[in-house]
């Protein structure tokens, strides 16, 4: 009986322990998670981004667990995306407008966000980081915007209006709606995107561009043509974000390697170079049969 | 078959039947998707909770009833081969055990499906249409395990004799059949590996699945079903075989045929359900609206699917072990009488041994499973490593140091019953300390809990030191030396009353036996250091610059090909332990301390190459364990004893700490299961189906910590009412004639 009751006590202790050790944790490691992750910043001001950018890079986005920020943290996975002196010399923001002739640094950040293998720092290999718009992160356009501001903000770039608008325009190529519009109002991953009233583009210059990357070889002179699997290029209604949202997320690698890879070669181009583009193939799409 | 095996057989039966009755039932309930309800509750109950508790119970009871049967086998086919009766009443005692479970299991089975349909139906809509294939096999399989378990058990006295079959055909087909049913066994084995627990060249490769694989099933078996044909085909051939060649040799060897049958049913029943619970973390044969378009097989063997059954395989015997021997703990504290006391201590003993069987290869399989899930979703691995649940981290390392320290303790304790070991207490306070030391090192967070004040005086989110002790590379050295400081340990005892050993020339085949284990693990590694050598950077998106990084490592999995070779070298010369003791050295130095400082070398120089590292540690310490054991084996054989164990002879603390052990690995159980739902975060199926509820948030730690106290309670007072239950049917008395109190080592 004595033996019954103690075995009975010292296995109570021990998983009673355990709880309690659960509570001291939960209380050291800073509390009860929220009920929604992350942070989402509504119609905040460019300073409020910024906080709100920070939560995102220690919360929902989960940054933190990859990339330090300078001193800041001790990441190894990921680029330090601050300075961090021999292998990073300079701050993020010079940095990134180095990266890409003709991107700049707010464009290739943006980019690096919903395209995470369009440019890889040497040494670290593809494939890591994922896509941040989609599944399973699915952060929010605005969640996107305000860790980009974040991180600009660290970089030692003044913050204001201006740079969360040119943010936005950055953004608009993968969907993002413009400023006020009732989708951002509503929206929340790039999949309820709808028109962004994106510039028309010049098929003129379209057309060029067309050339010049090669994309007859798999598409036709005028995109009506399908070669080994390709599509045809016919945009049919589809509206301006559907279709660089098309191009630019849904143009698989090739596995041939004397294919070009698609998301090479179109993220090389300006916002205005895409739009010049869609202007040329919306084009052919109502000329021909 | 008795009346009470009858009766169980139909309690089996109808659990079984319902079982299939629900699933069937429940599917053209939830077949019309867009009129279903995404979730429901019921008197105010937290539908998660409820599904956690059922689902969390029904685990524990399938790891105590599949994990179980895996040793009990063993310990009856010892007993078969040799003298001591208790190995046989022990296999007994466990099965014993197991048939009172089993309906516990099944009917918790069956109340999980209840909540799951009745609770998530959406949920369950998407999981049939996946997975529905599969739930027929496993609820028919619920027949074959109930009516193999009580055959297995019943039969126990009517299948005991050993000796030969008298028939002349059955002793012309035990002999002839001898060798094709071990051929046939060995390629049962190695196909059962291939097709349920590797998980392909991708793995090997560190690339994660390929978007095609992702789409489809990610095992190169999905693009190969002639292997699984092969499979189909081969399995009841060697069964009939096996089981024809058993009859033929003596009712034992059938009976111990029906405990293997048991083992693989048993397997087969984790495996269907283990791909249930990894297809909702690693989907497959979805396209991009949702939709699944893939096929059963395909969504059973998805990526995580091969990981998590060898962790469960292997956690399952610990787990088993441990609860075994926490049985024996109750019922040595509970009798007076000194035949009973020796025979529970006894079993403690094989309890313990059992789990550290397990234990041992468990961080292993953890680490995969870890690696693997990081593989598939490097969100889920961060999360799962440096996010939300790095601090449940902090609480399994607790727990596995008292598991390590704990089965360490009682092998100390019970050396105290062995005359002799006295030669050997001195190690035990530098093991001690290497167990202490590195149960520290694995449980320091990366992250330390500061206030902003302490953060600013130490200059930084990040002690200067200490956060290098929250690093991989660290934790993986720390849990090296804890393994080989174990075996060490087990070694002593082994020892413990053992004198000088004999010549090594007389140790028989044994000797040979040494040199064919030497080859292997030598090819082993030798194997992984040719891959190490050849590795194509470019594919780990590492320049040439990173090739001095990875060749280091290589030529030091050489250098203990070298070692090997010496170990067994030196055994033949008569220096066995000397041998040993340089072997063990050399790993712990190479595993732990060079691996762990290179470590960090290459975390900044080559870091895909870190998980290739892990390998080598993981293959270098596996090496030696498996070498050092043959080698063990050989030199001790026909040692002489210098004294006898005492059986019996030994305090409560040592019964106390089995107690420590069970209730401990329960916990662990809890906190792992808790773990893997929880990173799928917000999502049923990760990334694909998402989790819309008001519940759709992750438990802290303090929710986390007393749900899982309360499963552990109801388990544990559900299994000593189980237990105390069968023991109503009358308890074995002990062997008429015990063997001397001092019989061989284990």
């Amino acid at each position: 009986m004595a033996h019954g009751v103690g075995i009975v006590a010292f296995c109570g202790s021990l998983i009673l322990g355990f709880a309690l050790l659960g509570q001291y944790l939960e209380g050291l490691s800073g509390g009860a998670p929220a009920a929604a992750s992350g942070a989402t910043a509504g119609q905040a001001d460019a300073v409020g981004l910024v906080e709100a950018g920070d939560a995102v890079f220690h919360g929902a986005g989960i940054c933190f667990a990859c990339h330090s920020l300078g001193t800041q943290g001790s990441a190894v996975r990921g680029p330090n995306l601050g300075a961090l002196p021999p292998q990073w010399p300079e701050p993020l923001h010079v940095r990134a407008e180095k990266r890409i002739p003709g991107k700049s640094a707010v464009e290739y950040l943006v980019e690096s966000l919903y395209m995470p293998d369009a440019f890889v720092e040497t040494g670290f290999p593809k494939g890591v980081m994922p896509a941040v718009a989609e599944p399973p992160m699915s952060l929010s356009h605005e969640q996107i915007r305000s860790v980009c501001m974040y991180m600009l903000d660290r970089s030692g770039v003044s913050v204001g209006p201006e740079l969360e608008e040119e943010i936005r325009k950055a953004q608009a190529v993968f969907g993002a709606p413009p400023r006020g519009s009732p989708e951002e109002k509503g929206a929340g991953s790039v999949e309820d995107d709808t028109d962004v009233g994106f510039p028309p583009g010049d098929p003129a210059a379209g057309a060029a561009r067309y050339q010049s990357l090669g994309c007859p070889r798999c598409h036709g002179e005028r995109g009506g043509v399908a070669v080994d699997g390709a599509p045809v290029l016919f945009t049919g209604d589809r509206s301006h974000s559907e279709l660089l949202v098309s191009i630019v997320r849904h143009a698989g690698p090739v596995d041939d390697a004397d294919l070009p890879n698609v998301p090479e070669l179109v993220s090389g181009l300006s916002v205005r170079g895409l739009a010049d583009l869609i202007g040329f193939l919306r084009q052919t799409s109502e000329e021909e049969p | 078959m008795s009346r009470q095996a009858a009766h169980g057989s139909r309690v089996s039966a109808a659990l079984g039947a319902a079982l299939i009755g629900c699933l069937v039932l429940g599917f053209p309930l939830v077949a019309r998707a867009d009129e279903l309800e995404s979730y429901r509750a019921l008197w105010g109950l937290n539908p998660r909770t409820v599904v956690w508790f059922v689902a969390e119970l029904h685990l524990m009871f399938g790891a105590f009833v599949l994990g179980v049967p895996v040793f009990g086998v063993i310990l009856e086919i010892v007993g078969a081969r040799g003298s001591d009766p208790r190995f046989d009443r022990l296999a007994r005692e466990c099965t014993k055990l197991l048939s009172a479970a089993f309906a516990t299991t099944a009917s918790l089975g069956a109340l999980l499906a209840f909540v799951v349909i009745g609770f998530y139906p959406r949920v369950m809509h998407h999981f049939a249409g996946a997975l529905h294939g599969s739930f027929y096999i496993y609820g028919l399989l619920f027949f074959a395990e109930a009516f193999t378990l009580y055959y297995y058990y019943y039969t126990w006295d009517r299948l005991s004799d050993r000796s030969p079959n008298e028939r002349v055909v059955a002793r012309w087909l035990a002999r002839w059949l001898k060798i094709p049913a071990a051929l046939l066994g060995a390629a049962f084995v190695a196909l059962a590996f291939y097709l349920f627990f590797y998980n392909g060249e991708a793995s090997l490769a560190s690339l994660g699945p390929t978007a095609e694989q992702l789409s489809q099933g990610t095992s190169p078996q999905t693009s190969l079903p002639g292997i699984f044909t092969v499979f189909a085909i081969l399995t009841p051939i060697f069964l009939v075989v096996f089981g024809v060649q058993a009859w033929g040799s003596s009712r034992k060897s059938l009976h111990i045929f029906y405990g293997i049958l048991l083992n693989i049913v048993g397997l087969t029943l984790m495996v269907i359900a283990n791909s249930w619970t990894t297809y909702m973390m690693s989907p497959t044969g979805f396209n991009e609206a949702g939709q699944f378009v893939g096929d059963t097989w395909g969504a059973v063997s998805n990526f995580l699917w091969r990981p998590l059954n060898l962790h469960r395989l292997l956690g399952n015997v610990a787990f088993g072990g441990f609860v075994v021997g926490a049985y024996a703990a109750v019922r040595f504290l509970t009798t007076r009488d000194p035949d009973q006391r020796a025979y529970y201590d006894w079993m403690g003993y094989i309890g313990n041994f059992v789990g550290i069987c397990g234990l041992l290869a468990l961080p292993f399989a953890g680490y995969y499973l870890g690696r693997e899930i990081y593989s598939f979703s490097p969100v889920m691995g961060n999360d799962m490593m440096g996010g939300f649940f790095s601090w449940v981290f902090v609480m399994q390392a607790v727990l596995i140091g008292f598991l390590f320290i704990g089965a360490n303790y009682y092998l100390w304790s019970g050396m105290e019953r062995i005359e002799g070991a006295e030669r050997y207490r001195p190690w035990v306070k530098f093991i001690l300390a290497a167990l202490i030391l590195s149960f520290l090192v694995w449980v320091t967070p990366h992250n330390l809990p500061l206030r902003p004040s302490e953060a600013a005086q130490m200059g930084g989110q990040y002690h200067p030191v200490l956060k290098y002790l929250g690093l991989m590379p660290a934790k993986n050295a720390a849990v090296n030396f804890i393994l080989l400081s174990t075996y060490w340990s087990f070694m002593l005892y082994r020892r413990a009353n053992k004198g000088e050993v004999a010549d090594w020339n007389q140790s028989g085949f044994a000797r040979f036996v040494v040199v064919g284990v030497a080859v292997l693990t030598a090819t082993l590694v030798g194997a992984w250091a040719a891959f190490v050598f050849r590795l194509d950077l470019h594919e780990l998106s590492l320049t040439e610059a990173a090739r001095p990084v990875v060749q280091f490592h290589a030529w030091f999995l050489v250098a203990h090909i070298v070692a090997q070779v010496v170990a067994v070298g030196l055994a033949f010369k008569n220096h066995g332990k000397l041998g040993q003791g340089l072997l063990l050295a050399f790993t712990a130095i190479v595993a732990a301390g060079v691996f762990g400082v290179s470590g960090y070398w290459v975390l900044g120089a080559a870091n895909p190459f870190l998980r290739h590292l892990a390998v080598c540690q993981v293959l270098l310490v596996l090496a030696t364990m498996i070498l050092a054991t043959a080698i063990d084996v050989a030199l001790f054989r026909g040692a002489r004893e210098v004294g006898r164990i005492r059986w019996g002879a030994i305090g409560a603390r040592p019964q106390y700490t089995l107690l420590l052990l069970c209730v401990t690995i329960v916990l662990t159980m809890g906190l792992m299961g808790y773990l893997r739902a929880g990173l799928r975060q917000d999502w049923h199926f990760y990334g694909v189906l998402r989790d819309t509820s008001a519940q759709a948030v992750s438990p802290g730690l303090a929710e986390m910590g007393w749900t899982v106290a309360a499963i552990t309670t109801v388990f544990l007072a559900l299994v000593a009412f189980l237990f105390w239950l069968g023991g109503l049917a009358g308890r074995p008395e002990p062997p008429a004639s015990l063997p001397s109190p001092n019989p061989r080592q284990s």
